[in-house]
This record gives structure tokens, sequence and C-alpha cells, in this order.
């Protein structure tokens, strides 16, 4: 009988081996016989194909460091980590170091190939520049590239919901955003805070403990136990918005579940793009109206509806700098207890 | 038909064809060299072509030009032994018959990221520097202080670990759409 957990580990130590290099004539035969007879181990290694592609078109790019990279002790445990050993243990060069071995690496990796590289260049370059060349996918593209910069960005959230029995509602929240996954949101209300500073996920009241975890998902059950007064937390408990507290989340929504299409904005200074919920698609406001720079694609409004009742504005307002340390939630909820949801 | 330019959706399949072209090469300087070969023969001839399906058209190109540079570079004296043929054809037949969904592909690069971002700082650390220029162990290990076997172990370990996490992560975007 064949013991399935341990031929799959052997399959993908295979796979794993391959791409390092390390596999002996044998082992690429057999590796090679593998692939041409199990489905499974062909769909194992396509996805370690593309997640290898993609690795290096990241650190390519300059994608796979940290932005600020500060070599910052793992002091507690969550997320994709593992118990640390010797072999992770690895001892890391100085900063200055490291940041000389990075732009080094960049400059070898530019200067490759530099004259296909200018025809393909040319090429892409003609297409941009061209006006008519416009799409709303590229405009998306480009504001997907500005949320993701490094920079504060405050925006104002404006939720509205018309209910029959308690009338119009209006919810207003401003929230604080920038590459890197870091934000911060926090009613105009002050009852509660919550955001993250890229790595961890955390949201406090205005008393009792920070919660804190990696999995931003796993706070809505959790919290939903926890907190009796659940309407302040009613954008945190939903499934789907989540998503939308942060740009660069609701712009990746956009790609994967609306047709997009550019339609006058009324200002030549602003590119307009209206998304529409693709028929089948069940989660997620049923339009998007986004209006972004045309130079620097910084996103300034955003208008969705989720029905007839409900509608949510973003809006772009003043933005000044914040330390790395103002996303962290010790600067507005210090000397409270932190109590971790474990995600996975 | 896709309306858009073929050099554009060439650069959307980037890190797909690179996945490929490392897996063939492993030298991904060679891999880089090859996709922007590639680059060129989509730009010319993607103008006197008639072209239903562009990926699966630019797949046949990339592992064309993709096998001629793993011939021309069988007898170079730094890559030791050459791949086995068996493999080569393999990769390449597996390559060629992917017919995974554009969906499936994009959600997969959304969750690396978030995998990324969740990797502690020294794990990340040793995969930026394997990554930005293809490192070998025998180098990280020279900046970091470690032995290349121990390297190559702990960075077989986070690919696993950020496997799994994408892994994982499809599997709950799946239950819940």
């Amino acid at each position: 009988m064949t013991n399935e957990p341990s031929k799959n580990v052997q399959i993908e130590n295979l796979i794993v081996g391959h791409f390092d290099g390390t596999l002996n004539e044998e082992q690429e035969k057999e590796l090679a016989k593998t692939l041409g007879t199990s489905p499974a181990a062909k769909r194992l290694f396509l996805s370690y194909m593309r997640m290898e592609g993609r690795l290096h078109s990241l650190g390519r790019d300059g994608f796979l460091r940290e932005p600020e990279t500060e070599l910052k002790a793992n002091t507690e445990a969550g997320g994709i980590s593992s118990p640390a050993t010797d072999d992770t243990k690895i001892a890391l060069g100085e900063e200055s170091s490291s940041r000389a071995f990075f732009f080094k690496s960049q400059f070898i990796a530019a200067s490759t190939s530099v004259a296909v590289c200018a025809a393909v260049i040319l090429v892409v370059s003609a297409w941009i520049l061209s006006p008519a060349s416009v799409s709303a996918s590229s405009v998306l593209m480009k504001a997907q590239q500005a949320a993701a910069e490094l920079v504060d960005r405050t925006y104002r959230l404006t939720i509205s919901h018309s209910d029959a029995k308690k009338g119009d509602q209006l919810r207003e929240l401003t929230i604080t955003l920038r590459g890197g996954g870091r934000f911060v949101v926090r009613p105009v209300d002050d009852s509660y805070v919550m955001g993250s500073d890229g790595d961890d996920y955390w949201l406090a009241l205005k008393s009792g403990p920070v919660w804190v975890t990696r999995d931003f998902r796993s706070l809505a059950p959790e919290l939903q136990r926890k907190i009796p007064n659940r309407r302040l937390l009613e954008l945190a408990a939903s499934p789907e918005e989540p998503l939308l507290l942060k740009i660069d989340s609701l712009l990746s929504l956009i790609e994967h579940r609306f047709d997009v299409q550019l339609i006058d904005s009324g200002d030549e200074t602003l590119h307009r793009v209206r998304a529409t919920l693709r028929p089948g698609k069940r989660n997620g406001p049923s339009w998007v109206d986004l209006w972004s720079d045309v130079d620097s694609g910084v996103v300034h409004r955003i208008e969705m509806e989720y029905s007839k009742h409900r509608h949510a504005t973003f809006e772009l307002g003043e933005n000044p700098a914040f330390s790395d340390e103002w996303y962290h939630h010790s600067e507005h909820a210090p000397d409270r207890d932190v109590e971790r949801i474990t995600a996975w | 038909m896709d309306e858009t330019p073929h050099i554009q959706q060439y650069l959307q399949l980037r890190s797909e064809f690179m996945g490929y072209l490392y897996a063939m090469t492993r030298d991904v300087e060679l891999a880089e060299e090859v996709y922007q070969n590639a680059a060129v023969v989509v730009i010319e001839k993607a103008e006197t072509e008639t072209i239903r399906d562009f990926r699966a058209w630019a797949k046949e190109v990339v592992r064309r030009q993709a096998l001629h540079a793993v011939r021309a570079r069988a007898t170079a004296e730094r890559h030791g032994r050459a791949m086995s043929p068996e493999l080569l054809e393999a990769v390449s037949v597996v390559f060629v018959q992917d017919t995974s969904e554009d969906s499936v592909v994009r959600d997969e690069a959304s969750a690396l990221k978030q995998c990324l971002d969740g990797l502690p700082s020294d794990k990340r650390e040793l995969i930026a520097l394997r990554y930005e220029r293809s490192s070998s162990f025998d180098e990280i290990s020279k900046h970091t202080g470690s032995t290349p076997a121990a390297v190559q172990r702990a960075l077989s370990r986070i690919r696993k670990l950020l496997h799994g996490c994408v892994q994982r992560r499809m599997q709950l975007a799946e239950g819940e759409s």
C-alpha cells in the first residue's frame, strides 16, 4: 500500500530540490517520471514554478525586502513563523552592507541585455505615452502602484445607510494609509481605533485590551464573541468589508471581480474609472467609481454603492507624514494589555 | 480576442514565464535573457501572425527559445552537469499543457504577497538575498556567516512555508466565494 502523505512529501522535496539545483541524475529522472504520470504532482510543480517566477520578479523589482529594513526582534509568534532553528537563525549583515548588496544586485540586473531591454522599453513606453491608449486597466494599475507607495495618505470615509425604521444614518471615519499594508482607521466618535503596522492587525476600544492578530479576517468572529456592542465594529465584523478599508485591497478587489471602464471625470487632472460588479459575483458593492490623479495615480475619491440604501465614499484629505511607530497600537492605546488572537 | 497590445500581455505573463524559464535553466540571468529574446520574437511575429490565444502562442515562443538556450549552454563549464533530457521534456510538457485559470494565477500572486508580508524579518531577508540576484547558497552563506548547506536547508523550508501559506489562503478564499 502506498503511503500518500509520505509520497507527497517526497514529491515536494524533489520539486524544491529541482529549483535548488540539488537533485542528482537519478532524482531528476524520478521527478520527470512523476510529472509524466501524476496530475497532482503536475499541479504541485506548476504552483511551485509560478511561485519561483514571482519571487524572481519581485526580487528583480526590489519588492522582496521590507521597505524599511528594520531587523527588529520577533518577540511574538504568529503568522507563518515556525520555531527558529540553527538554520533560520542565520546572522544577517549590517544594514549598510545589506543595502550595498541590494543596490549592487539591482545594478547588475539592470545592466544585463541592455540592447534588448531598450527595444522592449521603447515599445512599452510608446504604448504608455500615447494619450489614446489610456485604459481603465492602466489607470487602475497606476492607482495600485501609487497606493503601494510608502507615503501617508489620509482619507475620510463616509457611510450612509437608509433604514425604514431609524431613518438615514451617517457614519464617518478617518483612514490613514501607507504602502506595505499599514493603516489606521478611527471613527469620528473615537469609539475604537484599528490598524496594521504591516505585520500585525490590531484593534482597541476606549478601554480594555488591544486585540492583535496576523490575520485580519480572524478578528471578526473572535470579536463578535468578546464584544457586546457589535455595532461599533460593523466594519470589522463583515466578511467582505475589511477589504474595503484599504485602498490597495479595494483596487485588487475591483481588478478581480469587476468590469471596468474609463468615463469622463469632468476634470482634466483626474481619471475616472467606473467598476461594475460582474454577473455571478455576489460579494462587494454593486458599483465603484474611482477618481485618480492623471500624473501620480493617487486615488482622490471613491464612491461605492452596496444597495439603493447604502453608500460609501472615500475622500482624500490632508496628508501629514507620520512616523513608523504611528501604525503600531502602542501609539493609540498605550499601556494596555495585548491579547493575541491566533489565526492559523 | 484580447485587444490589449501583445507586448503588454507578454509583460503581464512575466512571472509565469520566468518560473518556467528558471525551472528549465536554473540560472536567473539566462532565464532573463531568454525572456527578453522571446519578447523580441513576440514584437516581430505578433505583427504578422493572427493570434487567437496569445498565452498559448507566447508559451510556445518561450518554450522554443528556452530549449535553444539550454542546448547552446550545454557545454558551458560553469553549469556542470546538464539537466536530464527527460526532465527538460517533462517540465516543458507540464508548462505548455498548463490550463490554470487566470484568476487562480492572479489569486496566487496576491496570496504570495500577503504571505511574504507575514514572514519574519530574518526569513524575508534570506529570501531577498536569494532572489534579488539569484545568489548561490555559497554567496549567501558568506554574507550571513552561515554554511551553504544551512542556507540551502533554511531556504527550502521557507519556500515550503510560503507555498503552504499560499495554498491555505487559496483554500480559504475558495471556501468564502
